[in-house]
């Protein structure tokens, strides 16, 4: 299996991406042992705090979003694979500045047994956090079976939003009842046309026909959803944009968020022409579109496809999107 | 019948090769089904059994050496098979007396201590399309087994392989496979393909 992609030997590349992001950064984070990156100003932080956990190979998610505003600690497993429960505790202990901890644990099997195995931990050493499970991918079940939904890119909302509210000295159980608010009020899908290629060993995940794409792919190029002819922007915004009208039940009258999500191969271009579409078919139907980021956020590698994300707003939901925050990847 | 001390040390030493010297295989299987990423884990967590277990002597307290090598297998970044194989010899250390002599029985026990600490992590069951799907055979062989353990280890491999290979006819209720829906059949789950190794790996092992 041969992969043309710069890197040195398989085994180190999360060690040598973050270092490489803690080098780049040197004024907002820095990493530490067990691959947790932290934010800077978390030495000096009197508030909630803010930890998430989740494999490399997804960059600039979820490490590139740590500092003021946003992510705490990250704590970075190797590439798609979640970290090992110990970092996590570890992390929490440093995290907790005496006003609680919130997790965020998207829901892939390996990161929601991390997180499980943490939440015992927490309640032997009697750390004050609160877990919140993203699982917002409609592809592949309805919403009332959440635990079979996948996180995909919310989780990187909602940490600019819950980060915002604890800058602003919300309490713990505030900053997660808006977490939680805000993951039941949000819905992703995405699609693929070509899928990646696993780093450490060459593999690619599926086998995507020249004139296919699929709907419903995953974070990590597993399949999932319905493979179809290979449609046009604006034919697959609107597939897209009717099935996430349909998860939420938005109506007219109301504010939504839009993120396209480029997964890695899909370029800017290509992601303005779906953005165009979404925004017309939207005000088509009265709804109002308050917030958009159409940018590389959370990628698979080398992946072909976006994710097309929408958050129900409110005016507070909205201010505390728009409050400052320092991180690589997202600063305002 | 007590055997030779160390005979649990090249046991689970030659399962980890079984294991190891597979990986390609493990990686081809779960590029079918998942993310192509469970080779990588395999050859971690084998890597960290050599280190752990190379060192194991005479004197060496299997109950401790079993809790330090689960407790060496949770610091591995090993997405769900990481967490779910340490539970697995969690299972083993919880069950093994300590200073027990090794015999047969202990053997046995800490066998079916595995399979109890394995299910209570994992909450799957046979039909699931998941490492239970060898692991459960596996144990009903070595719990009913009224024979020799030579014989029982070698019916427990063959009853995991066996397992293994129905998952290839199953639809998959955890993990990644599980929303690919039946494109996943034909394919066999990575996870039961690892543990029929170490199953064969055992009972080579306990020959040797």
């Amino acid at each position: 299996m041969t992969m043309k992609k710069f890197i040195n030997n398989p085994d180190n590349i999360t060690a040598e991406l973050l270092e490489g992001l803690a080098l780049a950064n040197p004024s907002i984070l820095e990493v530490t042992d067990h691959n947790l990156i932290i934010n800077k100003g978390l030495a000096t932080a009197d508030r909630v705090t803010i930890v998430t956990i989740g494999g490399a190979g997804h960059e600039p998610a979820l490490e590139g979003f740590v500092g003021e505003g946003m992510i705490d600690i990250s704590v970075v497993g190797d590439i798609f694979a979640a970290p090992g429960y110990k970092a996590v505790v570890e992390a929490l202990k440093l995290a907790d500045k005496g006003k609680g901890v919130l997790l965020v644990v998207l829901n892939h099997a390996g990161d929601m047994l991390a997180g499980d195995r943490t939440m015992k931990e927490v309640e032997k050493l009697g750390l004050n956090v609160i877990k919140v499970v993203t699982q917002e991918d409609i592809a592949n079940a309805p919403r009332s079976d959440a635990a079979n939904r996948r996180g995909l890119v919310g989780c990187v909302p909602l940490y600019k939003i819950c980060g915002a509210a604890a800058a602003q000295g919300k309490s713990l159980t505030e900053v997660a009842a808006l977490a939680q608010d805000f993951a039941d009020n949000m819905a992703t899908i995405a699609v693929a046309c070509k899928t990646a290629t696993h780093p450490q060993n060459g593999a690619s995940f599926a086998d995507l026909g020249e004139d296919e794409m699929e709907v419903g792919m995953g974070q990590h190029g597993e399949g999932g959803g319905g493979r179809q002819k290979m449609a046009s922007a604006d034919e697959t915004a609107v597939i897209m944009a009717d099935a996430l009208l349909n998860d939420l039940d938005l109506k007219a009258g109301e504010e939504v968020m839009v993120i396209v999500n480029g997964t890695g191969a899909t370029t800017i271009m290509e992601m303005l022409l779906v953005f165009r579409r979404v925004h017309k078919y939207l005000s088509e139907k009265g709804i109002k579109i308050v917030a958009s980021w159409v940018e590389e956020v959370l990628t698979v590698q080398e992946q072909a496809g976006f994710q097309l994300f929408f958050a129900r707003m409110d005016p507070e939901k909205l201010a505390f999107w728009e409050a400052p925050a320092k991180t690589p990847y997202l600063s305002r | 019948m007590p055997l030779e001390p160390l005979k649990i040390k090249t046991m689970l030493l030659t399962a980890a090769r079984e294991i190891a010297d597979h990986v390609d295989i493990l990686t081809d299987l779960d590029c079918a089904l998942g993310d192509g990423d469970h080779g990588t884990t395999m050859k971690k967590l084998t890597q960290v059994m050599f280190d752990q277990i190379e060192p194991w002597n005479e004197t060496t307290n299997l109950k401790d050496g079993l809790e330090s090598l689960t407790d060496a297998l949770e610091d591995v970044s090993g997405g769900s098979a990481g967490p779910l194989f340490a539970a697995f010899v969690y299972g083993m250390a919880e069950a093994a007396e300590s200073d027990a002599p090794t015999t047969d029985d202990f053997i046995r026990q800490i066998l079916l201590g595995a399979y109890d600490e394995f299910f209570t992590t994992s909450k799957a069951v046979i039909g699931d399309k998941t490492m239970m799907d060898a692991i459960a055979p596996a144990t009903e062989v070595i719990r009913n087994s009224t024979t020799d353990m030579k014989t029982t280890l070698e019916e427990a491999a063959r009853a995991a392989r066996s397992g293994s290979d129905n998952t290839a006819g199953m639809l998959a209720k955890y993990g990644r496979a599980r929303y690919i829906g039946d494109r996943c059949l034909g394919h066999k789950d990575p996870g039961s393909v690892t543990f029929a190794y170490f199953y064969e790996g055992l009972a080579t092992g306990y020959f040797v």
